[in-house]
């Protein structure tokens, strides 16, 4: 019951800073810290004159929040916002001032004003701190940095306040903004704070611009090399291949360099001949190799790294995997599947990517639920990279599962920071060079050790890749 | 430990890489020197800060080396806090306020000599470090110190001693000084001025009003205040409980201690007022004006009745004074008070004594006799009945027969009537009719608190024909181990009857003896820790108001050792848990701009050959449509060994090691040599 006092009033205290930390400029900052560091010891007017310091710093402060409710500026804002952002990577942006007032505006200052939805209690109390286990018992009861925490993730951007230059009545004027994305989702903008200081330069009088807008943030991917595929030696052939014939087909495509291991029938002869080194005949079906990607979301609370470091990898393996070789186009994630019929490359995996950026942890069911819709999907496997948050019994019959039905199968396990452990190779025992455990903080390290073991280990030589 | 590098650099131009107001903070540490008598130090040392800006050498100081700063900064701290305190006392917080600045000082000159602009916020606080540790801040926050230094210099100079008219003129200019460069363009000059002016006349008007309003507004939340926390004893009137329904409980603070001297047994009772006569409930002292003492012995000797070749009981009592007055607890027959710090000591002819002008604590010795009484003779109103009570007091009296009996006979069969007849009991008496309260306690429910006793007890002597007073006071009942004294709480209130016989007032209490038991065991489950503080407190009272002069509580400073190690293991403890191999934090290269990493070279290099970067593409994307889409040659170098280098510098927590920068400087040195790339 406590808790829930406490948290009734955090909103009220969340918002008292946010609005001191917009409203009072750097300087303003100052002169408030110096009115309460003057405050202390000026109760006794006998022994100290910091009670001087606090009047000019109290009056200092009164005046320039006077002359705030007497800011009237007419002006527009427009921004021009990209169509897709990236967690982590700051981008800049345009957006159009239009002064439709009589005067040039001066001094102005503009700032995003980001929709923050506060949580629920609900949220609150099942969200974990990252590191909040480290955290002193009091801080870990009142819980108001996680409060704080939650918020800055609600509103999913790094965004600052800056210096308008001045705006001519009647002309539309562009600034660059920045912005940097703290959390994949959709970031909602409500509009924009037009700030303008008093006289002193210790407060601003603010006037609100109404722009709402939403962007989607994608998550953050990690650059690795490609990894060898599974199941990359078998063609999924929809039609038969006219060899004698080309541009009759309707499954023959186009025409490609050899690589080792290629039919020799498909070889096409002419071309051969012409370019002086072995050409194949390209087919629709043969060209993509169809992989899986599951995403496991089951987790018992939010707010856990290794959970966005599971979306991270998956992301970057959504990324890695589509290629001219193969294609992601069947996707697990949660209890949710997703299979993408038309379209390929960017599109698709950018449609993937937008899937991964909304995903959320679920929290309401087991992980028995997941194996019930990829065995649905059974027969459309052709190998399966999946993303894991445990390895325990549920997710290694998932993989005994698929390992069962001859799907080529790679797995990795988010582990978290301070958990260092061998993974036991269970299902994954005839192939225990596609089990990767990935640790919180050393994700890239460990996705660059996957691609290299596995590599190391691929019984069949690398086709030649476009890719480095 | 990171060795701190020391590299020359041209001097930056005036201005330039300097956003503070020049001289400002120079100006502010004079400020202080003057203004607390400390010019010999503040004179270099606003030299030196503002020398910084034409020093040609910088210190390139890492977070680490700033963390240990910091780190040295409150152990110089803590070494000031504790001597100051040592030689002031609780008063020493305004020493350490107007020295801190010299404390301070070294951090500050940490930022002014290397080329940051701030200090990342976890090298100031134990807990940004410890969250930033815990992977909690996407961006840990950053402050330059001198805005808080400027604050600091200001505030401590306000607690100078000169206490100057010229300071609060000087603290406008100051302003003004570190305003003016920030003045908004939006405004012209002359608003600015009638700004400022507006800030000095108010900042005047509203300081002379504070102390206006001060000087209202403290005796009257002085008086609450003490009338809350404290009991005041009035040795003209005790109102009474009596006739109050509802339950009577007073609060378990500690009001007093009490330490025989020089024999084995203690009093009983300590006295503090007595009273002649009774209406409406009210006990009241009449005509008993307050005489000063002349003290003896060096000003803390006083003496209320020469005697002479008696045997003489002592007994050591620390009582509470309010505002430096209060009326003294003493057991009966005392007739010397010793070792009182007081200014002025009153008796009134009932035996009340009244302090004026002591301390908040004050410690003395009674000096007592029992076998004597120091009090007055008895007076008429002694024997005086009040007239609502005449009827029933005499019938109660002829019912113990008391008419005839010597006084001690009545004293005794008193004692017998009240304890075997009667119940004590904290709850008010519950009226069904209109009687007056000492009526229904006598003849009804025979049940009552010791006022009621007491108050009967009186009556009912002087029916009997001998002279009686109501006294009021304290009992001492319980003995604390851990203070090694008795200790008397406002709870232990108490009301007896004095009867004058046999040539003296002696103690006459018919309460029953259980209410001491009955009142302690409503005691509240946390009384423990509560006499724990009341205690510390107590001790903290006594020490804050020890003479010091010449001398020092130098057992204070040997608090400074143990509390310096503790601070120290803490320190290198959480030391320990940062050397991690991985994360060797002394040269961890972590979030810089990208420019230093020279990826923008390369970007740019590729952007003038016609790759641009689009709108909103990440680089990871960008390097990949250059590669796949359009076979940008070095592309797939920058995807697979660049690139992966620069994310991590960028945005890895863990950042890069320093041979892990250099890799990547390298690489981008070597792909511009070996990519030119001719425009598209």
């Amino acid at each position: 019951m406590l808790q829930r006092l406490f948290f009734k009033n955090f909103h009220l205290a969340y918002r008292f800073d946010q609005w001191v930390r917009q409203r009072f400029t750097p300087m303003g900052m100052i002169i408030l810290s110096g009115a309460i560091a003057s405050g202390m010891f000026a109760v006794d007017t006998r022994r100290t004159l910091a009670y001087q310091l606090l009047m000019l710093a109290a009056v200092v402060v009164v005046l320039g929040m006077v002359a705030a409710p007497f800011f009237r500026a007419r002006i527009q804002a427009r921004r021009r916002l990209p169509r897709l952002a990236t967690v982590g990577e700051g981008f800049e942006y345009t957006v159009a001032l239009t002064n439709r007032g009589q005067r040039v505006e001066k001094g102005l200052f503009l700032s995003e004003a980001l929709r923050t939805r506060p949580p629920t209690f609900e949220e609150f109390a099942r969200t974990e701190l990252p590191g909040g286990e480290r955290m002193n018992w009091f801080d870990r009861y009142v819980g108001y940095p996680r409060w704080a925490w939650l918020m800055n993730r609600n509103r999913g951007a790094r965004v600052a306040a800056f210096a308008l230059p001045d705006l001519l009545p009647g002309a539309e004027t562009p600034v660059r903004a920045r912005l940097t994305p703290t959390r994949r989702g959709y970031l909602r903008f409500a509009g924009f704070s037009l700030l303008r200081p008093d006289p002193l330069g210790i407060f601003n009088a603010r006037v609100r611009l109404k722009q709402a807008e939403s962007l989607l943030v994608l998550p953050k991917t990690y650059e690795m090399p490609a990894l060898s595929l599974p199941g990359n030696r078998r063609y999924q052939r929809g039609g038969v291949a006219l060899a004698s014939s080309v541009g009759d087909s309707q499954e023959f495509m186009s025409l490609r360099e050899y690589r080792p291991g290629d039919p020799t029938r498909h070889i096409h002869w002419r071309s051969w001949a012409r370019l002086g080194e072995p050409v194949v005949k390209e087919f629709q079906d043969e060209f993509f190799v169809r992989q899986a990607l599951i995403l496991d979301t089951f987790m018992g609370h939010r707010g856990s790294r290794r959970f966005e470091e599971a979306v991270s990898v998956a992301a970057s393996l959504a990324r890695n995997l589509s290629g001219r070789e193969s294609l992601v186009d069947l996707a697990f994630v949660g209890d949710k599947s997703y299979y993408f019929t038309a379209g390929r490359g960017v599109a698709q995996t950018e449609r993937l990517l937008e899937i991964l950026a909304c995903v959320d942890v679920c929290m309401d069911q087991s992980f028995d639920a997941l194996p019930r819709v990829v065995m649905e999907h059974a027969a459309r496997l052709s190998s399966c990279t999946c993303v894991l948050l445990e390895w325990d019994e549920a997710r290694q019959r998932l993989v005994e599962a698929l390992n069962a039905l001859g799907v080529p199968v790679r797995v990795f396990v988010l582990q978290s920071s301070d958990v260092n452990e061998k993974l036991d190779t269970g299902p994954m025992a005839a192939q225990a060079h596609r089990l990767h455990a990935l640790q919180v903080g050393q994700v890239e390290a460990g996705l660059l050790a996957a691609a290299s073991a596995e590599d190391s280990t691929s019984p069949v030589p690398l086709a030649t890749q476009g890719a480095a | 430990m990171s060795s701190v590098a020391v590299r020359t650099v041209a001097a930056p131009a005036a201005g330039v890489g300097f956003n503070y107001p020049p001289m400002l903070l120079g100006a502010a540490v004079l400020l202080w020197g003057w203004h607390t008598g400390a010019l010999l130090y503040a004179v270099p040392m606003a030299l030196v800060l503002e020398g910084a800006r034409w020093f040609p050498w910088s210190l390139a100081l890492s977070d680490r080396d700033f963390e240990r700063l910091s780190d040295g900064t409150t152990l110089l701290m803590l070494v000031l806090v504790v001597y100051q305190f040592d030689q002031h006392g609780v008063r020493g917080v305004f020493p350490v306020l107007r020295w801190m600045p010299t404390v301070v000082l070294v951090l500050v000159l940490g930022q002014v000599f290397t080329t940051r602009k701030n200090i990342k916020l976890s090298a100031l606080f134990l807990s940004v470090r410890r969250a930033e540790r815990r992977g909690q801040l996407e961006q840990v926050p950053v402050l330059d110190i001198r805005h808080p230094f400027f604050v600091l210099c200001l505030v401590s100079a306000s607690a100078g001693e000169l206490r100057s008219p010229a300071f609060f003129p000087l603290l406008i200019v100051l302003l003004a000084w570190a305003f003016w460069p920030i003045r908004p363009r939006r405004y012209p000059v002359i608003l600015w001025l009638l700004a400022m002016l507006a800030v000095g006349g108010g900042g005047y008007v509203a300081s002379k009003g504070l102390i206006e309003l001060r000087r209202a507004v403290e005796p009257v939340l002085m008086e609450w205040a003490l009338e809350y926390f404290r009991h005041r004893r009035d040795p003209f009137r005790s109102h009474t409980a009596i006739g109050e329904i509802g339950k009577l409980k007073l609060s378990d603070r500690i009001v007093m201690r009490v330490r025989p001297q020089n024999t084995l047994s203690h009093p009983s009772l300590l006295r503090q007022a007595s009273y002649r006569r009774f209406s409406n409930n009210i006990w009241l002292a009449g005509a008993a004006k307050f005489e000063e003492l002349t003290p003896e012995g060096g000003g803390t000797r006083w003496i209320l009745q020469d005697v002479r070749g008696t045997p003489e009981r002592r007994v050591g009592i620390s009582t509470y004074l309010i505002r430096g007055k209060g009326i003294l607890g003493v057991p009966n027959g005392t007739h010397e008070i010793r070792d009182l710090n007081v200014e002025e000591l009153h008796r009134n002819p009932l035996g009340a004594l009244k302090a004026v002008e002591g301390p908040d604590l004050v410690e003395f010795t009674a000096v007592y006799d029992p076998a004597r009484s120091v009090d007055g003779t008895p007076q008429e109103a002694e024997l005086a009945m009040p007239q609502e009570y005449r009827e029933v007091i005499h019938q109660v009296a002829d019912e113990l027969s008391l008419g005839g009996l010597p006084p001690l006979s009545v004293v005794q069969r008193l004692h017998d009537y009240f304890i075997d007849g009667f119940q004590y009991s904290l709850e008010g008496a519950t009226r069904t009719r209109l009687t007056l309260p000492l009526v229904t306690f006598l003849k009804e429910s025979r049940r009552g608190h010791c006022e009621y006793f007491a108050s009967a007890t009186v009556l009912l002597l002087r029916a009997a024909g001998i002279p009686a007073r109501y006294a009021s006071g304290y009992s001492i009942q319980e003995y604390s181990e851990v203070e090694q004294a008795y200790v008397v709480r406002r709870r232990h209130a108490h009301s007896w009857a004095l009867a004058y016989i046999d040539g003296r007032w002696q103690d006459v209490d018919t309460t029953p003896p259980g209410w001491i038991e009955l009142e302690a065991a409503d005691a509240p489950w946390w009384e423990g820790t509560y006499d724990l503080l009341s205690w510390l407190w107590y001790r903290f009272t006594r020490w804050r108001l020890t003479d010091t002069a010449g001398e020092s509580n130098d057992w204070i400073l040997w608090l400074v050792f143990p509390l310096v190690a503790v601070l120290i293991w803490r320190l290198y403890r959480r030391g320990e848990l940062t050397r991690r191999p991985s994360t060797n934090r002394n040269s961890r290269l972590v979030g810089r701009p990208q420019e230093e990493s020279g990826f923008q070279l390369i970007a740019a290099r590729l952007h003038a050959a016609g790759y641009p970067r689009r709108e909103g593409e990440t680089l990871a994307a960008w390097f990949n449509r250059l590669q796949q889409t359009q076979g940008v040659v070095g592309a797939a170098e920058v995807q697979a060994s660049i690139l992966p280098l620069h994310y991590r510098y960028r945005f890895d927590p863990a950042g890069l090691g320093p041979d892990e920068f250099q890799r990547l400087r390298r690489d981008v040195e070597s792909w511009l040599a070996q990519y030119p790339l001719a425009k598209a």
